[in-house]
């Protein structure tokens, strides 16, 4: 179980985050919605330790702290449990797929080669992709990159995984193929917290959504109290303006 | 009469020369190696902005550019006996001056000359290596050592390496300014060699036929170094060119 208490994170005098709050069980799916800028990337991002948060406490199973006070060790427990699949992949630019996946292993985990060979080979197949473990990120589509992403993350075997938006820098026609992996690996038990604009893929995957506005959780609930019933008039808006926007109908 | 260019002699003192060749490239490899390790810390205490560390460096690079080899040569080789000898006053202590051998004064000037104008390569390559690497390698848990050392500067080095291999190159040329310490290379033994015959001119011309000779062979295996660390230029294991093409479509 992840739960986040009271985070907030300022950008020198920018308050980005205001007291955000947050549990997600094992095996459940959080969905973080929200307008661009409202800090759904940073609440990932803190989480990560990728950005120090400011304020807050942090539980990731037996672990808790209080952010103000992270030792190091706490900082490494949160980076090692959880991992991040990015927007924009980022790859190791020059390391091949199976590369990717297996220095994590080697290098955190410790595995022998042959281990870490053995099992980045089985996540790269489980995504789709083992004929293209020998090519290098500048030699995979867009689609093909963040499935590799998925793969690296996945390997590690996070507690929590944490999707930024993972299908947002992709070619409409690779999107199904990577939503259908992240599905997948949602039906499989992992933890997940995901920010998306793939408002139809939120409401199927996730069991709660979260609306986060300028820094706020202002609503949280299940997909159809969200998204069929917004109590807020800012999460009306934001709901009735994106559904406008995908043209489709929940 | 003698002849007033001796062709031939240009080509058999060649291998005379060359007896000195493993002190020209022992100089240039070690030089090479403290220049990397003083650029890369003056290149680090850069980015990370270190405050106090960061205006000495900034001095130490902008005085070395800023002066030539040849004067860094002598201040140096008059420089750090004066020094030793200022220490042995102040302290009481017997070190002895005159026993220090004249490679470590070359060393020593060409390091620190070299060091001034890689830190700034090495700074340009690190900041290069995009931001998304690092926190990928932070993301699954990887420590910053061992980002630094596995993902961020073999990257680095691949941006890094044609402006350090045209310094490693500029170095093996530099040695032949080491005379100035008292330092027999080739050029210094070369001209030993020629004020027996004053045959000073085809001395030169063999110094050049070699140096030349050398900074290709150099800068070829440089080449293919560079070849060897992009690998994700290579082509597509069992793919052609055009098939990838239409794969991308
Ligand atoms: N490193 C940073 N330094 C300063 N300000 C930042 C930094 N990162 C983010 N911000 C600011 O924090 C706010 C929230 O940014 P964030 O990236 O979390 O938004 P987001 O909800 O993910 O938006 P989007 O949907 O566009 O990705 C923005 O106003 C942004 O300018
Ligand atoms: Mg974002």
């Amino acid at each position: 179980m992840i739960k986040v208490q009271g985070l907030k994170k300022w950008f020198s005098s920018n308050q980005v985050l205001k007291g955000v709050d947050l549990t997600v069980a094992d095996g459940g799916v959080l969905a973080v919605i929200g307008a661009s800028g409202s800090g759904k990337s940073t609440l990932l991002r803190c989480i990560d330790f990728l950005e120090t948060p400011s304020e807050g406490r942090i539980t990731l199973d037996e672990v808790s702290f209080d952010v103000k006070k992270a030792r190091k060790q706490d900082v490494q427990y949160m980076r090692r449990h959880t991992a991040m699949v990015f927007q924009l992949f980022n790859l190791f630019k020059y390391k091949t797929a199976l590369e990717n996946v297996t220095e994590g292993l080697l290098v955190v985990k410790k595995m022998t080669r042959t281990q870490a060979v053995q099992l980045a080979e089985y996540q790269l197949e489980q995504v789709g992709l083992s004929d293209r473990m020998a090519y290098y990120p500048n030699q995979l589509s867009g689609g093909q990159q963040q499935r590799v992403a998925i793969a690296r993350a996945l390997a590690m075997d996070p507690k929590v995984i944490l999707l930024d938006e993972p299908t947002s820098a992709l070619d409409p026609e690779m999107i199904a193929d990577v939503l259908s992996v992240i599905q997948r690996v949602a039906k499989s038990g992992r933890t997940m917290i995901l920010v998306s604009h793939e408002m139809h893929f939120v409401y199927d995957i996730s069991d709660r959504v979260m609306f986060l506005d300028d820094g706020l959780a202002l609503e949280e609930g299940t997909p159809q109290e969200v998204f069929g019933a917004p109590k807020h008039e800012r999460t009306q808006q934001f709901i009735s303006r994106v559904n406008l926007n995908n043209n489709y109908v929940i | 009469m003698t002849v007033l260019f001796d062709f031939k002699l240009v080509f058999t003192q060649i291998p005379r020369i060359l007896r000195y060749l493993p002190i020209t490239l022992e100089i240039a490899a070690a030089s090479t190696v403290f220049s990397l390790i003083i650029g890369f810390l003056v290149a680090l205490i850069k980015i990370k902005k270190i405050r106090a560390l960061s205006q000495i460096v900034s001095f130490y690079v902008s005085f070395t550019r800023g002066t030539p080899i040849i004067v860094q040569l002598y201040t140096t080789y008059y420089g750090i006996p004066m020094i030793l000898q200022y220490i042995n006053r102040r302290y009481g202590l017997n070190l002895n001056v005159n026993g220090i051998p004249p490679i470590v004064f070359a060393l020593v000037a060409l390091a620190l000359n070299d060091g001034a104008y890689t830190s700034e390569s090495i700074r340009a390559a690190i900041l290069s290596v995009e931001k998304g690497q690092m926190e990928a390698a932070q993301s699954i848990g990887m420590t910053t050592f061992q980002t630094l050392k596995r993902i961020i500067v073999p990257e680095a080095l691949v941006v890094a390496l044609p402006s350090l291999g045209n310094a490693f190159i500029g170095m093996i040329k530099g040695t032949s300014l080491v005379f100035t310490c008292a330092v027999v290379e080739m050029t210094a033994a070369g001209r030993m060699m020629a004020s027996r015959n004053f045959r000073y001119f085809e001395m030169y011309v063999s110094l050049a036929v070699i140096y030349w000779v050398i900074t290709m062979v150099v800068s070829r295996l440089l080449l293919l170094w560079e070849k060897k660390l992009k690998c994700n230029e290579r082509q597509v294991p069992g793919l052609d060119q055009s098939a990838r093409a239409q794969e991308m479509v």
